[in-house]
């Protein structure tokens, strides 16, 4: 069975958190320094990468950006068309002073400009890069407030909102057993979008030269349950009932986009116009539920006895927690009057937490080895219309999917041994707007 | 002919790997009946045996009339028309075709037992020598597996057919063993192995397998081993149904099941075409 949503999404602040910037990351700047962003970003990516680091901004900034991610992902030499990941980065950070102490607010959004979000639910039996299928197709609404509590201590956080979906399609009416044109159906759709809501709070400290950073992300999932419920008579004869009160229902529980909960700690120093960055990231993985759907059937068809069969329940995919090093540099590599130019530099290791799959499943993932490069021009108005340089900043990324083999335990699998790798490749430019 | 679900990519299942096991589809003529490849007036004609060279399909079969069957060949560049056909080795049945080094051995069932020749083409077969003397042996097949020969055939055992091995440790196929072949977990176990084809193949990952495909109760399912000896079952069998003699090749993204009509006494095809075809054999 395949499932595929497009969900609408409520347009309310939130907090900007987990995929697909988890797999991409958020803002050219911190994807040129390979992530390596906790202990580091002030502007708007700071919503993703640390929240309290919107305290330390240096005015009224807006960012416009475009992200674009292009995966070539293969099972066995063949290309499964996973989508890119591509769509507009940008928001607006306030940073000011209450009381004497710095303050900051943003707003972040990550808009993707094919899909809003995406739920697609594949028999576990089915191969699928399961981390790259529906992870990376979402909308990200952000907000943060962050404070500072003493002198260079600043702490943030902030709430995700997104919209689990859950629906009904009731039909009831009679149905003709053996004449069609006694069955009489009628139907009704009842959807809800409900709220779900995960934290994200972060702690930045800055000193002379060097700051750490700390950033938890809750964990989030997704959920699409989907009930069909169908109760009525079913007639031989008019006015003749073979079963007065019949009910089928099938009930589809889905928890398909996934989070896990993740901590990061990073550290920055400054070595003149040297800028070296480290992250290390935890990422509960071994909390994944199965992302294949849960089905439940019921039927009562008294007096007549019928039985289904009952459905199988979807293996636990068995993933395990990771560790994430991220590094990265940034070099001023040439400043004056007419602002700075900047180069950047930078890259991760992120193995997989999918375990090997002997049996049924068919979860596909790879370690991923990434590298980027980037440049940032800081170039100031003569006009005076921004009092600071305009920000221009540009990265690439390369992310490596190793190749990963997985064997099967039954000769006769109907998808039998597989190796799976994978490239990705991703441009990300913004424009940065300090007033 | 639908298409069974384990194995079949559905939404979102592009270019997945297919090994070929899965839901053949028939390939029909314009009365909308399985086509038949190879008839011969007068003649009953079964036991298909097909190996991809060069690109070209050759298939091996028997032709018999009354008591006495032939072994015949045929080529074809699609794997569904074929040329004229050759008689390449008399008094013999139930052919089987191993290639090594350029070499083409003919494997037989005889009277008297499991018959071999040899020829440089494919074509002009000699040496001519019985290889397991041994009645009530039928649809040998031998192949090459970690290091050492093996031979599948059925044999008759208290009245019944069952399929057995004899492997070649050095001292020619001197004992058997029975082979079992387990049912599918929704019931197809037609209880007996008709006709079986025994292929050393590679799966995607490079590993080495045994694939089965044979008849029984009326329709074509597969199997698998990696040893030879511990087999398992297509979960979703049988992959064609009103069938028999099944043999089973690869020509590119397709994979085609050759096999014994039951209703016109000639050969037919069913094939699976795929996005892609995973393993090599």
């Amino acid at each position: 069975m395949a499932l595929m949503a497009s969900l609408g999404m409520a347009s309310m602040p939130s907090m900007a958190s987990a995929n697909p910037l988890d797999a991409f990351g958020f803002g050219a700047r911190a994807v040129g320094m390979g992530g390596a962003a906790t202990a580091v970003s002030t502007d708007v990516a700071a919503n993703y990468y640390n929240p309290a680091g919107l305290a330390a901004g240096d005015g009224l900034r807006l960012d416009l950006g475009y992200a674009f991610v292009r995966p070539e992902m293969r099972i066995a030499g063949g290309d499964q068309n996973v989508d890119d990941s591509r769509g507009f980065q940008g928001g607006v950070a306030l940073p000011g002073e209450v009381l004497g102490r710095r303050v900051g607010f943003s707003l972040g959004l990550h808009l993707p400009d094919e899909r809003v979000s995406r739920i697609r639910a594949l028999p576990q039996r089915q191969p699928r890069w399961v981390l790259w299928d529906n992870r990376p197709q979402r909308v990200v609404i952000s907000s943060s407030l962050a404070l500072e509590v003493i002198d260079g201590l600043f702490i943030g956080g902030g709430l995700t909102y997104l919209a689990n979906t859950s629906g009904t399609l009731d039909i009831t009416g009679d149905v003709g057993l053996r004449d069609v044109e006694l069955t009489r159906l009628s139907s009704a759709v009842d959807v809800d979008l409900k709220s779900v809501r995960y934290w994200t709070v972060g702690a930045l400290y800055r000193g002379d030269g060097w700051r750490i950073g700390a950033t938890w992300r809750e964990d989030f999932s997704l959920a699409l349950d989907l009930d069909v419920r169908v109760t009525g008579r079913i007639l031989s004869r008019p006015g003749v009932e073979v079963v007065p009160e019949g009910l089928f229902l099938l009930r589809s529980i889905n928890d398909n986009l996934y989070s896990p909960q993740q901590v990061f700690i990073g550290g920055a120093v400054e070595l003149g116009d040297w800028l070296i960055a480290a992250d290390l990231g935890w990422l509960d993985w071994s909390a994944f539920p199965s992302p294949t759907a849960r089905l439940e059937l019921e039927l009562e068809l008294s007096p007549l006895s019928f039985e289904l069969p009952l459905p199988a329940e979807p293996l636990d995919p068995n993933f395990h927690d990771i560790f994430v090093p991220r590094v990265g540099v940034e070099w001023r590599a040439a400043a004056g009057e007419w602002g700075a130019f900047l180069l950047r530099g930078g890259g991760f290791y992120e193995p997989s937490p999918a375990p090997d799959q002997p049996g049924e499943t068919n979860y596909v993932d790879g370690d991923k080895l990434a590298g980027a490069l980037g440049v940032g021009l800081r170039l100031a108005d003569p006009s005076g219309v921004f009092p600071q340089p305009i920000e221009l900043d540009v990265a690439a990324q390369v992310i490596r999917v190793m190749a990963r083999t997985y064997l099967k335990d039954d000769p006769a699998d109907a998808i039998g041994d597989y190796t799976a790798d994978g490239w990705a490749y991703g441009i990300t430019a913004g424009l940065g707007l300090v007033f | 002919m639908g298409c069974a679900a384990g194995g079949d990519p559905g939404d979102g299942g592009a270019g997945l790997p297919d090994r070929g096991f899965g839901a053949y589809e028939w390939v029909v003529d314009a009365e909308d009946d399985p086509i038949t490849l190879v008839t011969v007036e007068g003649k009953r004609i079964g036991a298909p045996m097909a190996v991809v060279d060069a690109g070209r399909v050759v298939l091996y079969f028997e032709i018999c009339a009354d008591d006495r069957c032939d072994i015949g060949r045929a080529e074809s560049t699609d794997g569904i028309t074929f040329g004229t056909h050759q008689i390449v080795a008399p008094d013999l049945r139930a052919p089987y075709i191993h290639r090594d080094r350029g070499r083409w051995t003919l494997y037989g069932a005889h009277a008297d037992g499991v018959v071999r020749l040899s020829s440089a083409d494919g074509v002009d077969f000699g040496d001519r020598e019985t290889v397991l003397p041994s009645e009530g042996i039928g649809s040998p097949s031998v192949v090459a597996h970690d290091g050492v020969s093996m031979l599948f055939a059925t044999r008759v055992i208290g009245g019944g057919v069952e399929l057995a091995r004899s492997v070649d440790r050095g001292d020619g196929f001197a004992t058997w063993e029975p082979v079992e072949i387990p049912g599918t977990p929704d019931g197809w176990d037609p209880g007996e192995v008709l006709d079986p084809e025994v292929r050393a193949a590679t799966t995607a990952a490079g590993r080495a397998v045994l694939r089965l495909v044979y008849g029984g109760g009326g329709d074509i399912g597969f199997a698998a081993s990696f040893d030879g000896k511990a087999w398992s079952g297509y979960p979703f069998n049988p992959a064609l149904e009103d069938a028999a003699g099944p043999s089973n090749i690869r020509l590119g993204d397709r994979y085609y099941l050759l096999y014994a009509t039951r209703r016109r006494g000639g050969l037919g095809v069913a094939v699976r075409a795929v996005e892609n075809a995973s393993e090599r054999f």
